[in-house]
């Protein structure tokens, strides 16, 4: 194996504090959610047949509501694993990992433009970038008739710029603070479905690289997602 | 005949609701048991040395399996572990822990400390039901235990 | 990677039709896990720790499970119990004893050394599967080791 597995040097340490408590509060927090999902099972098994139609939604509201918690704790705990996860950073193909990403959310014609340089970081937290951001570009395109994602790096003096541009439904540039904040949304659900969590580990995961991650867009017409990663591991 | 009397399962679980739950399953999978609610670590050593409260409890009597949280007030899972471990006479008492806690650390360490089974309590209500009913079809009506 | 890499059960059985049983129980059971039997406790040892005849063999996948029968020639399964639960690294993986013997010092000596689990083998082909099937049901879907 060509990579070091460091879990500090050649990766920043985010705020692993933060993380601790994170990991802390979601693990604890699943228990009541356990408690609310068995006993609405519990009511609907046991009182099912004697609750009305009105009864038996609002008891499906209570269910749907405990579920979309479990998601949302399940998204903390998975971001603040970001954090503790040991990293091992060797040299990407970025290329391979965008074609594998795009074949695996069926993304064709698989969308890069011109040859990615090699990146330094880790290769399943650099996947997950691509993942988050090329799958952000899906749904954002699906309304469609004709969408195009295309994918693109610009060199820079210490730094390679990783870029994904949609033509899908954008955003207003003037939420662009709100992007990469966890749950936070700029689009309601039934225009792009999701937590909003893929974003922030997106960040979590380009800063820990010593990176930056920005978005430029405008509603109704597309945007451009992009992270930039240092060309030297080292901080 | 008191109820803690013939117990096949001792129980050890701070949470109400999970313990409920857990007898729940059990009655749904229609697993015939005896079981005891102890609500921490205390009452657990407490049941298994028969003394406290369980000072007439039969001492040549032991659970064919605890079921053991691991966070709880007092005593955590982890003491009653490595006490029920180190000492011969309650050493092949089957314990499997149940516990909302999935993280390495605590799996590994159970396990250096002897226990028989680990289990993450799953969220999801028909997992849970499915897991109690695996753990009690196992531990009550397969496994063979010490006499 | 070769065959012996991922194996999920391994099944230490002298007895061949004993063997050809519990494997055809756990394929009836519907469990698609892959089984390897061995034949004694030296080929179980040399599986566990990559030598003699798996000297090739990747032994960061430890098995699931571990059926280990009592009485075989070489080394016999209270060895083959003391050497995994002896090692460190070894010492978390579950072994359950699967044998025809219901004598009490087995099963107090299986205990003593550290067996996950003791099971005593039905001799109708019926109630083995059945039991079989609840061996694998808890210790391959519901029970956890560290990763």
């Amino acid at each position: 194996m060509n990579g070091a597995r460091v879990a500090s040097a050649a990766l920043q340490q985010p705020d692993t504090e933060l993380d601790r408590l994170t990991y802390a509060v979601s693990h604890d927090l699943r228990a009541p959610v356990r408690a609310v999902l068995g006993y609405t099972a519990v009511l609907d098994e046991d009182y099912g047949t004697h609750l009305d139609e009105e009864g038996r939604r609002l008891l499906a509201i209570v269910s749907r509501e405990a579920q979309r918690t479990l998601s949302m704790i399940d998204a903390l705990l998975e971001l603040s694993r970001i954090g503790r996860y040991d990293a091992v950073v060797e040299p990407l193909d970025m290329m391979s990992i965008v074609h594998e990403v795009a074949n695996e959310l069926a993304i064709v014609p698989i969308p890069c433009i011109n040859a990615l340089p090699e990146a330094r970081g880790d290769r399943s937290l650099i996947r997950r970038v691509w993942l988050e951001v090329l799958a952000n570009a899906r749904i954002a395109t699906r309304a469609r008739s004709t969408p195009s994602i295309i994918v693109w790096a610009t060199q820079e003096a210490d730094r390679v710029a990783y870029h994904v541009k949609d033509n899908g439904i954008g955003f207003d540039m003037k939420y662009r603070e709100k992007l990469f904040a966890i749950f936070q949304k700029l689009h309601h659900d039934r225009d792009f479905p999701g937590l909003g969590s893929g974003l922030a580990a997106v960040k979590q995961i380009v800063c820990r690289h010593g990176g930056e991650a920005w978005a430029e867009g405008r509603a109704g017409e597309g945007a451009t997602f992009s992270f930039a990663l240092p060309t030297r591991s080292a901080p | 005949m008191n109820d803690y009397d013939d117990v096949d399962i001792l129980l050890v679980e701070d949470s109400d609701s999970d313990a409920e739950m857990t007898q729940r399953a059990l009655k749904k999978a229609n697993i015939v048991n005896r079981l005891y609610w102890a609500r921490d670590g205390v009452e657990a050593l407490d049941f298994i040395h028969c003394r406290g409260a369980f000072v007439e409890r039969d001492s040549h009597h032991m659970p064919k399996v605890l079921l053991l949280d691991l966070k709880m007030p007092r005593l955590d899972g982890i003491d009653v572990l490595r006490e029920l471990k180190s000492e011969p006479e309650t050493r092949a008492i089957p314990v499997v822990i149940m516990t909302s806690s999935n993280q390495d650390r605590d799996i590994e360490e159970c396990y250096r400390l002897g226990v028989n089974g680990y289990v993450t309590k799953p969220v999801q209500a028909a997992a849970f039901s499915e897991a109690i009913a695996s753990i009690g079809l196992y531990w009550l009506t397969v496994n063979e235990v010490q006499r | 990677m070769n065959a012996h890499d991922r194996v999920d059960i391994l099944l230490v059985e002298d007895n061949s039709s004993d063997a050809d049983l519990t494997t055809r129980a756990l394929v009836h059971g519907g469990f698609r896990e892959r089984i390897l039997r061995v034949h004694d406790g030296v080929e179980a040892l040399d599986f566990i720790s990559g030598t003699g005849d798996y000297q090739t063999r990747d032994t960061r996948h430890p098995p699931k499970l571990v059926l280990l029968d009592l009485k075989m020639p070489r080394l016999d399964g209270f060895d083959v119990l003391r050497e995994l639960k002896a090692d460190e690294r070894t010492r978390s993986i579950p072994v359950v004893v699967l044998t025809c013997s219901n004598q009490s010092r087995d099963v107090a000596e299986s205990y003593r050394i550290g067996a996950n689990g003791y099971v005593i083998k039905p001799i109708d082909f019926i109630k083995l599967s059945q039991t079989v099937s609840q061996i694998a049901d808890y210790w391959l879907r519901i029970n956890q080791v560290p990763r």
